[in-house]
């Protein structure tokens, strides 16, 4: 009986890292793209809105999660990101738009890449 | 370099935690799914101890569940005996009142060469001995000799000889193992009274052992 309980808690141990690890990934992402699409928004519509504080928003996000994250994805997943983070948080201080819609795009699509290797979809479990 | 010495540490917590749950069996003891597990398990370690870039956890996950699920099949082998069989499988008799069973031979893709050399790792030389010869689940060879080839036993004799019963270490390198002391009905007077016997202190004693039946057995330090 013993044994029993203690290899159901460690599955389940195992299970509640996993599931909250990926949880974590896909939500913390989706607020992060969120922002950078917002502010990609506010810069292709030319009106001179502020862009900068859903980016500086999404920064935050990134900034905060970045050590979690470290403990459940690849040190390669998260390099280009946090290289492209923080070169637009140095853009956020100029007006250079046309680099900065660039990165803003490149780091949507790499978001979107490491939250999709994290689902557990048929293709990539087989 | 010192994220190595901290990841070895966690990874030997690690290592010496999930072999703990699994148990005591050793290699030889080993089911081929078991041994199988403990390969694996090497393998799962070993990767993020050379590779700093892979995240621990991706390596605690996997050893956490694969140890639960090693642990909850054996408590379900226990209980169940159809899950045990279709998960171990079956002793096969290879040799049953003496005669070889060819056909069970062929299907354990074993040659009469195998079978000989089993044989005498079990000290028997002349096959025509063997009464019976088991292929048990973890692939070793039981073998039950014919009733003229065994040795003499006192039962054989009638004759009835008295339990011996196992001598436990009272006394080890000076050190009383307060433990072993209850389990032979021993206590600090009568531990007192012992080394009184022999003429000796705790502190000179390399060795004291003894058994249900107050049998003792002493070894003093040798003075260097």
């Amino acid at each position: 009986m013993k044994r029993l309980a203690i290899s159901l808690a460690l599955a389940l141990l195992a299970l509640s890292v996993a599931v909250y690890s990926y949880f974590d990934v896909c939500k913390s992402t989706g607020k992060m793209i969120s922002g950078l699409e917002a502010g990609l928004e506010i810069i292709e519509s030319e009106n001179g809105g502020d862009y900068q504080t859903p980016v500086s928003l999404s920064v935050g996000i990134w900034q905060n999660c970045r050590d979690r994250f470290e403990l459940y994805l690849y040190s390669e997943e998260m390099y280009d990101i946090s290289l492209n983070y923080s070169k637009i948080e140095k853009l956020l201080g100029t007006d250079d738009t046309g680099e900065l819609k660039e990165l803003l795009y490149e780091n949507i699509n790499s978001l979107r890449r490491m939250a999709d290797s994290q689902s557990p979809t048929f293709a990539k479990v087989f | 370099m010192l994220i190595f010495v901290f990841r070895a540490i966690i990874i030997y917590v690690m290592i010496t935690f999930s072999m703990r749950l699994l148990g005591k069996r050793q290699i030889g003891q080993m089911q081929p799914a078991e041994l199988v597990v403990t390969f694996l398990l090497s393998e799962i370690f070993s990767i993020p101890m050379q590779d700093v870039s892979i995240p621990l956890s991706s390596m605690i996950v996997p050893v956490l569940l694969i140890v639960s699920l090693e642990m909850l099949t054996s408590v379900i082998s226990l209980k169940s005996i159809k899950f045990r069989q279709l998960l171990q499988g079956n002793s096969i008799i290879l040799i049953k009142d003496g005669k070889l069973d060819q056909s069970q031979l062929k299907s354990l893709r074993m040659t009469t060469d195998d079978l000989l050399e089993e044989l005498r790792k079990k000290d028997v030389f002349d096959i025509s001995t063997v009464q019976y010869a088991v292929v048990e689940t973890d692939g070793s060879l039981s073998v039950m000799l014919k009733a003229g080839e065994t040795g003499v036993k006192n039962k054989n004799m009638d004759y009835s000889t008295k339990e011996v019963t196992m001598p436990y270490v009272i006394v080890s390198d000076g050190r009383v193992i307060e433990n072993n002391m209850s389990l032979c009905a021993c206590d600090r007077k009568r531990l007192d009274k012992l080394l009184r016997g022999h003429n000796a202190d705790v502190s000179e004693v390399m060795l004291l052992t003894l058994d249900k039946d107050g049998n003792s057995f002493l070894i003093k330090k040798e003075s260097v």
